[in-house]
């Protein structure tokens, strides 16, 4: 027998109780008031450490037990289960397993889920959604960061025939537009989701190779054929609308930051798919790949003369989408916050496929 | 049912066991008497918040991880489970509250929700006129759907026993809102204006209209706010009591106005503080971090503006408005000090960041406790003779069936 308190749902009244439970029966009785219920007719509230345990009755009348010792016996006398969330919210070592599971889903879910999902969404969007924002962004970006190209009309025309003869690997052609621009870019290429490719007139020059120039035409094909742009778009409103969620309304602010670095890995990943399509166009062309493997050494020291005099402006190759140029690249920064892969990486990565082209024939 | 009736023991049909158990201890029962009750006049009651961060911790572990399993289908489980626990461990008179939302109708809000939300998406995508026509179709719903949801969430809530109920209609929310569209027009024919005159030359006329701009701004949101927990604090009831609510606009006023001096104050002061640290901030910004640097330095000085602002507005409002509501003569108390809650916001920011949101709901259980326990009752009488209202029995099935059509959370 515990002492309780019974409201009867009728007026705000309290009524000092006692409580017994038998037989699958509740039994209430105070001075004035007595009910007794199956057990199994009445509500019973989950457990909480510091709040009563609640017993209602089908009515709306309910029995408020602070005693929890006595009741969880007498409960547990009468064979009363907790629904399993609630056994589960009760116990440290099995909510610290949800916690470990919950982390796994979550890395696993960015690591696998989020890109391929992305990857899935991106290919079923219409071609007029890709061709909205693409419209978009070339139209601000001419107004604001370029120029029209300075280089002669017959140089322009050669890299465009040249780069239109070539073979797209894997089957149907891809729709795609060559510009030619000059501007505050510096030494840049980059795709738009819109199939619009732009390279700048530094780049041409700094190259200064037509096969490398090829090979970084072909690689932005790679991004416009894999639909990078709009996985891109995607991903980072995944995980903005997962960071929202996860630290809500402490500062949606604040969940920006670890976006950015969250998407960085991925759009490495992007750089990495568009390289192999590169190599692949390049090979199928039958078209060396060593000039674009010096460029990217060429790039990267002049990269670290250019960090060593500070204000000079850097050559990036390859930004997709309205992000700008390239941010500096000195590849003393860790590989986990950069969006593209380290210089090293993508040379040795050409000069390994080189040879393995060489070896197959 | 009246309690100090006798009551009779109506013997359940087939349930032999129980007879048995009943005719033993009930010859102990003295029958009570009728007779007329006295109760106790009640000192002040202190509102009590008994939940602790590191049980609500494991509630919120395992709602996350259901709900991310389940694509988002347990968040309304994890709703009623996450308010009834707030509520549950909220106390006076050493008396709960309790929740009594279904989870079913939650999620059968959500899914109405997520399902506009999408159209809305789809018809922008198809062509500008028709978003627009659902944009202007889903503002016009606002004032319903806050009807709806205080509604919702009034009905479902409930104190020894007894529910609380929400009678404002959507007609009242209608002409509450109403003075915003007004606001939108006047900016836009502002904007119009700047367009037209254009920015090169300001004319005198322009200076005008944008000082008049910020003074209507500022003469709005705080008399919305006003209208606001009007709507919400006169249209309420427990069980058959109304709820009064007599604050008047002009301490709204009042409030905002200091919360505005204090933000030129912090800018002034930011300022200070600007350029008294640009030498480090610029030597943070040479180094291989500095776009991360440049960006976090960004962030969190937008950031300390709301951190200032917030917990002043948070208290000041608090405290206004249930010093000014009143419940059959039982009145409240608030004493929610805004240098607390700073500090609270402050160092629970800091921890969430150093934790990666881990200690999130530690940091939810702190701001409620200090918000909840800065409240006092001060009853007149005693809080043992309110009765329940029936009709409103009624409004809350209904409210239920209908469920709540799209479940906005708007904090007291």
């Amino acid at each position: 027998m515990i002492d309780a308190i019974y409201y009867d749902g009728i007026n705000s009244r309290r009524h000092q109780v006692t409580l017994v439970i038998q037989k699958r029966v509740v039994a209430m009785r105070g001075a004035g008031v007595r009910r007794n219920e199956r057990m199994s007719k009445m509500d019973i509230s989950e457990r909480l450490e510091h709040a009563p345990r609640i017993l209602r009755f089908p009515d709306g009348a309910f029995i408020e037990a602070s005693d929890h010792r006595r009741l969880d016996k007498m409960l547990k006398e009468n064979r009363f289960q907790d629904p399993r969330v609630v056994r589960w919210q009760n116990n440290w070592p099995l909510s610290l397993l949800a916690l470990v599971t919950l982390l796994v889903t979550l890395l696993s879910a960015w690591q696998w889920g989020l890109p391929a999902g992305a990857d899935a969404l991106a290919q079923q969007l219409p071609a007029s959604f890709g061709k909205k924002i693409g419209d978009q962004a070339f139209a601000v970006m001419d107004k604001k960061m370029l120029a029209p190209s300075t280089l002669p009309m017959a140089r322009q025309d050669q890299l465009r025939s040249r780069f239109a003869a070539m073979v797209h690997p894997g089957g149907e052609p891809i729709p795609y537009q060559l510009h030619f621009r000059s501007g505050r870019m510096g030494a840049n290429a980059f795709a738009l989701p819109n199939g619009v490719i732009v390279i700048t007139d530094s780049m041409i020059k700094l190259v200064n190779d037509d096969d490398a120039i090829l090979g970084v035409l072909s690689h932005e094909l790679g991004h416009v054929k894999r639909r990078h742009s709009a996985r891109h778009l995607l991903q980072s409103a995944g995980i903005g609308i997962a960071l929202n969620m996860w630290v809500g309304d402490v500062s949606s602010a604040l969940a920006a930051v670890p976006a950015i670095l969250l998407n960085q890995s991925n759009s490495r990943d992007f750089e990495r798919e568009a390289d192999k399509y590169a190599i692949d166009m390049m090979r199928a062309n039958h078209l060396p790949l060593e000039p674009m493997a010096l460029m990217f050494e060429t790039m990267s020291s002049k990269a670290h003369a250019a960090a060593a005099e500070e204000d000079e402006e850097s050559p990036g190759v390859d930004e997709e989408e309205e992000s700008g140029p390239a941010p500096k690249r000195t590849d003393s920064r860790p590989d986990f916050l950069s969006s593209h892969p380290s210089d090293a990486e993508r040379v040795a990565t050409l000069r390994a496929a080189a040879r393995a082209a060489a070896a197959t024939k | 049912m009246i309690a100090s009736e006798p009551i009779l023991e109506l013997p359940l049909d087939d349930d032999v066991e129980l007879q048995e158990y009943q005719s033993a201890p009930a010859r102990a029962l003295p029958s009570a008497p009728p007779r007329p009750v006295q109760y106790k006049a009640l000192g002040p009651q202190k509102f009590q918040f008994t939940g602790t961060g590191s049980e609500y911790f494991r509630i919120w572990v395992v709602n996350v991880l259901l709900t991310v399993l389940t694509l988002g289908v347990y968040s309304a489980w994890a709703k009623v489970r996450r308010l009834q626990y707030f509520y549950r461990n909220t106390r006076i008179d050493n008396a709960t509250f309790d929740y009594h939302g279904k989870p079913g109708a939650i999620l059968k809000g959500r899914v109405l929700a997520l399902f506009l939300l999408v159209a809305y998406k789809v018809a922008f995508e198809l062509s500008t006129p028709v978003a627009i026509g659902v944009a202007v179709l889903l503002v016009a719903l606002v004032p319903w759907l806050l009807a709806r949801s205080f509604r919702f969430k009034m009905v479902n809530s409930s104190y020894r026993g007894l529910r609380f109920r929400f009678a404002g209609s959507a007609i009242d929310a209608y002409k509450m809102l109403s003075i915003f569209p007004l606001l939108a027009a006047f900016t836009v024919f502002f904007g119009w204006n700047v367009a037209v005159s254009g920015v090169a030359r300001l004319g005198m006329g322009t200076v005008v209209l944008g000082v008049a701009l910020v003074i209507l701004i500022l003469g709005t949101v705080p008399l919305g706010h006003y209208l606001l927990k009007r709507f919400q604090h006169n249209n309420a009831y427990f069980g058959q009591t109304p709820v009064f609510f007599d604050a008047q606009p002009a301490e709204f006023f009042r409030i905002y106005a200091k919360a505005v001096g204090f933000l030129l104050l912090g800018s002034i002061s930011a300022a200070i503080f600007g350029i008294l640290t640009n030498g480090l901030f610029e030597y943070f910004k040479a180094t291989v971090f500095g776009w991360f640097f440049t960006l976090l330095y960004g962030v969190v000085s937008a950031y300390a503006f709301y951190l200032f602002v917030t917990p002043f507005l948070q208290s000041r409002i608090q405290n206004l408005v249930w010093q000014h509501t009143e419940l059959a003569g039982h009145r409240f108390e608030s004493a929610a000090s805004a240098r607390q809650l700073l500090w609270i916001h402050a160092s629970n920011l800091l921890l969430v960041t150093l934790t990666l949101g881990l200690f999130k709901p530690f940091a939810q259980i702190r701001v409620l406790k200090y918000r909840v326990e800065s409240l006092t009752l001060v009853p007149d009488g005693s809080l043992e003779e309110f009765m329940c209202d029936h009709a409103g029995d009624n409004a809350g099935a209904l409210g239920q069936e209908t469920g709540d059509i799209f479940d906005i959370e708007i904090a007291l």
